[in-house]
């Protein structure tokens, strides 16, 4: 469990946060541009400093202003991907996701995480003749390599393209469950949080205004429905009575029909993040055939 | 008298100035980029006033500074018992704060060139600023590195003021290259030093060929 309180004035921003991240798990930090959610990352990091507070990580402190404690980066067990994967240019892929590991034996691990994230064959590769999808995978690796007890992202798939990004979010996914690493992940994506986090904490200048999981936060309760889809709404066509609604998700649309009341209530458009839910008793499965 | 004899003085001393410099003028830089001291800017236009000042002048503050009668001066002959002012030892000294900031300002510019995040993410992969300087900072500084030690090798190369001004027109010591060009034309022999400063030119001119061809940035570095 990290502990996490902490104030900060800039010029004409003030950032005012107290919260917890829960071992294991990923927790997002949601919010618009500009709400604070990357200065709270390099603060926890150690890569600046608040003016007051405290970041504790079980027993461990390491910021602490009434005691004059703050840990240097290097002192704190973090691994931080950056927006821009900030890749070593003059390094391999290898070397840089070597860079942190300081234990020789160690090194032997390489392999094992080269094919972790299905690189394997890139390792003599500069970052410069890779995709934005392998350069971020290569940078998140790099951040693990070194078997941190906090993985921090600062929203690492918002330089890619929407192709690149669902993969990436099912290797984060994959990833971090297999790391069971403490993760905190900065995104202003609605459906990133739905997709990766167990808990959410959102940002509004400088504030926290909820937090909790991303139900609870988004929906305002627990859903009790068993299929849910997250996705943006492309179309409303509404005539006096009901409405059709197209939401995007992954690379499906899915039609949906509501009230067109319901529709005014919520003030829907297009762009809007939604979740689709259904109480369904009876779905039928079909098993997909695949020719051998 | 010798005819290659200053000439290969001059190399000698640009080639130590050189090596000196770059062994200076990395921590130099590297406190002018990184340093969060106010008073920065004082050391910055400290180093860069060889640029500005005539080199007379420079030449005349160091005569004082290590001649016979000031403190470094009378240390320096005790230590060694010798003089520093007009010797090659004293050359050197002259031709190292002489070319100071053709070393330091694209040494500077390098570092400062380095992006940012790059310092950060090794130091959030647990490394210290010092394996970060000689993981990530020097090798991506590798151009600005280069241009700075061919600059000052060229520079002291063609010094003249200074080296007169603090080692005079000893031969085999201090009578450099661009001394023994003047001292010729004083003694009306064109031809020699017709021949001295075609050398020099031709020198010059490929170094900075060779500097402009490997590195592009050239223009922006200095």
């Amino acid at each position: 469990m990290l502990n996490i309180s902490l104030q900060k004035t800039w010029k004409e921003f003030r950032l005012d946060v107290a919260f917890e991240i829960p071992r294991g798990k990923v927790t997002a930090l949601f919010g618009p541009s500009g709400a604070g959610k990357s200065s709270i990352l390099r603060i926890i990091s150690g890569l600046e400093m608040a003016d007051r507070g405290m970041i504790s990580h079980g027993k461990e402190v390491w910021f602490d202003d009434t005691k004059g404690i703050s840990l240097p980066p290097q002192q704190r067990s973090i691994g931080f991907v950056f927006q821009d994967f900030a890749l070593f240019p003059h390094l391999t892929v290898e070397r840089n996701v070597a860079f942190g590991i300081k234990e020789k034996r160690r090194l032997n691990e390489l392999k094992d995480l080269m094919s972790l994230i299905g690189l394997s064959g890139y390792e003599r590769y500069y970052p410069a003749q890779l995709s934005g999808g392998q350069k971020q995978r290569v940078a998140l690796i790099r951040a693990l390599a070194r078997k941190p007890d906090l993985l921090l992202l600062d929203e690492p798939l918002s330089a890619l393209d929407w192709e690149t990004r669902r993969q990436l979010q099912e290797d984060l996914k994959r990833i971090t469950q297999q790391f069971q690493v403490t993760t905190l992940y900065v995104t202003h994506d609605i459906t990133e949080v739905y997709k990766l986090a167990d808990y959410v904490v959102v940002l509004e200048s400088g504030r926290i205004v909820k937090q909790g999981t991303p139900e609870e936060v988004f929906l305002g309760k627990k859903l009790s429905t068993r299929i849910q889809i997250v996705g943006k709404v492309v179309s409303i066509e509404s005539d006096s009575i009901i409405a059709a609604v197209t939401v995007l998700h992954d690379d499906q649309y899915f039609k949906t029909l509501i009230d067109t009341e319901e529709v005014d209530r919520l003030n829907l458009k297009v762009g809007d993040d939604v979740v689709i839910g259904a109480k369904s008793s009876d779905v039928i499965l079909f098993k997909v055939l695949t020719q051998s | 008298m010798n005819f290659a004899a200053p000439l290969l003085l001059s190399l000698k001393l640009s080639l130590i100035t050189m090596i000196s410099l770059f062994i200076v003028g990395i921590p130099a830089a590297y406190w002018l980029v990184f340093s969060k001291a106010r008073w920065r800017f004082l050391v910055e236009s400290v180093v860069a006033l060889p640029l500005v000042l005539p080199p007379t002048v420079l030449g005349f503050y160091l005569l004082m500074i290590v001649g016979g009668n000031s403190f470094i001066g009378r240390w320096y002959e005790v230590a060694f018992n010798k003089t520093l002012a007009f010797s090659f030892e004293g050359l050197v000294l002259g031709s190292l704060i002489y070319s100071l900031p053709f070393a330091v300002q694209p040494f500077q510019t390098a570092f400062a060139g380095v992006d940012r995040k790059l310092l950060e993410a090794s130091w959030s992969l647990g490394r210290s600023h010092l394996y970060t300087f000689f993981s990530v900072i020097l090798p991506l500084s590798r151009q600005g590195i280069i241009t700075g030690c061919v600059l000052s090798f060229a520079h002291t190369l063609g010094e003249f003021g200074v080296v007169l001004m603090i080692g005079g027109n000893i031969p085999g010591i201090t009578k450099v290259a661009s001394v023994a060009i003047y001292d010729e034309v004083q003694l009306l022999n064109y031809g020699s030093a017709n021949m001295y400063s075609a050398i020099l030119l031709s020198f010059s001119f490929i170094i900075l060929a060779v500097v402009y061809f490997i590195n592009r940035r050239f223009i922006r570095t200095i």
